[in-house]
């Protein structure tokens, strides 16, 4: 999927019309669900809205291309998830001190739940590489821009993902 | 000769081939292909409703109205510290000084003396001592002293004493009768020795002070006592928010009350 289509001029427009938002919802909204998805993300719709509340309120600021605008987003995407990640872990923590059963979402089915189960046999550090990388689309410079980590690293971090993610799907 | 590179040949071959992604092809479409997974158009109309909902004003959230009262709730508390003058001095300096300059007159904290025979104002006597090393009488001056005792308001002058020693009602040395100067109370010029207090009231054993001099400072604030002992004759004393004391060196019963400012008849 590459975001050479995207029908968008955002850096140039004042505000964000209800067209600008749906254009790019439609647009980057299956990508980032699936991110989300591949993550292990348990509320993805919960985690997906928060994602496009962040967009559109700094959509108006933005400046650059359409290739700048999808790792943009997934930047959000990707410190909403850490976000979340923070928050079911500190109520995991809580429920471990109340009494009673922990009541916990069920996550949905993913659509391909082998492949997902496989991602999450991965160290973090290396699913999120992979997800960044092959099902958000970006380059490696941008994956090593949103995760803070220098380029080799991220390299070797994808080298090593797909290896293991090999050796996890390979039939027993 | 040949020559090796920091890295083992092993490790540079891995490098050369991280980034071949050949044999990896049909995981990487299954990786895209979640990418392109149709979303639930209900859950896409719920997400986009959400996103294109106003965000709630900054004034609106809990947070900064929180800041709002606790910001609000600091500056009340500090003017009313500091206009009642309860405020540490330095700090009560500093709230004098800052609300002078918008035209809030609170009391002040320190009240140095900085006369003109001092040079300049100095924080207080140590800083004028410091300042004046080559001068034998510095240490001797009132420079940079607390005026809290020689203020005009207690009843002694402004200008300091030959000795650079506290007057009569200074604060320092011995009290002035403790020289034979006569009896406590005997000279009527006599202030109490600090005029910011409230005045005592009289007790039996003790020989009465005498209204306030016109130099005494009384504080307005402070509730009147109005010593009366029983006389004779009726007599009929109108309190001003000042210390009133009437006595008899007949009587032998001492009553005292502490009233606010009104009309009080003693039989």
């Amino acid at each position: 999927m590459t975001a050479a289509g995207l029908p968008l001029t955002l850096s140039a427009a004042p505000a964000v019309g209800p067209t600008d938002l749906a254009t790019l919802f439609a647009e980057l909204g299956p990508a980032v669900s699936g991110y989300l998805g591949a993550c292990g993300c348990g509320a993805v719709e919960d985690v997906l809205g928060e994602v496009f509340v962040r967009v559109a309120k700094a959509l108006p600021r933005f400046e650059g291309s359409s290739a700048g605008l999808r790792s943009w987003v997934f930047t959000i995407a990707y410190r909403c998830m850490v976000d979340q990640h923070r928050w079911v872990r500190r109520q995991q923590r809580l429920l471990r001190r109340l009494p009673g059963p922990a009541a916990a979402p069920a996550p949905a089915e993913p659509l391909d739940p082998e492949l997902v189960r496989a991602l999450s046999s991965l160290t973090p550090e290396q699913r999120q590489v992979i997800t960044l990388r092959f099902v958000a689309d970006l380059s490696l410079q941008e994956v090593a821009d949103i995760t803070g980590k220098p380029v080799g690293s991220v390299k070797s971090l994808q080298r090593r993902g797909l290896d293991a993610l090999k050796a996890a799907l390979a039939p027993q | 000769m040949r020559v090796r590179g920091p890295y083992p040949r092993g490790a540079c071959r891995r490098l050369l081939h991280m980034e071949n992604l050949e044999g990896d092809q049909q995981i990487l479409d299954r990786l895209q292909n979640l990418a392109r997974q149709s979303m639930d158009p209900a859950m896409a109309t719920r997400v986009l409703e959400r996103a294109r909902r106003r965000p709630r004003p900054w004034w609106r959230s809990t947070k900064a109205k929180v800041g709002a009262g606790v910001a609000g709730g600091f500056f009340a508390g500090s003017f009313g510290l500091a206009s009642a003058g309860a405020l540490p001095a330095p700090v009560q300096e500093a709230a004098h000084s800052t609300l002078a300059a918008v035209g809030i007159s609170v009391p002040p904290g320190h009240n140095r003396y900085n006369g003109p025979e001092c040079g300049g104002t100095y924080a207080n006597h140590g800083a004028y001592v410091r300042a004046h090393k080559g001068d034998p009488a510095a240490a001797q001056s009132r420079c940079g002293k607390p005026t809290v005792a020689n203020s005009p308001a207690s009843g002694a002058s402004t200008s300091p004493p030959e000795s650079g020693r506290p007057g009569k009602s200074g604060r320092h040395g011995p009290p002035p009768w403790a020289h034979g100067q006569g009896k406590p109370g005997s000279d009527s010029t006599e202030s109490p020795d600090d005029s910011t207090e409230p005045p005592e009231t009289t007790s039996p054993g003790a020989a009465p002070s005498v209204a306030p001099t016109a130099g005494t400072q009384v504080n307005p604030a402070a509730p009147a006592t109005t010593t009366t002992t029983a006389a004779p004759a009726p007599t009929t004393t109108v309190a001003p928010p000042t210390t009133t004391t009437s006595s008899s060196s007949t009587t032998s019963s001492t009553t005292t009350s502490t009233v606010p400012p009104t009309t009080t008849t003693a039989p």
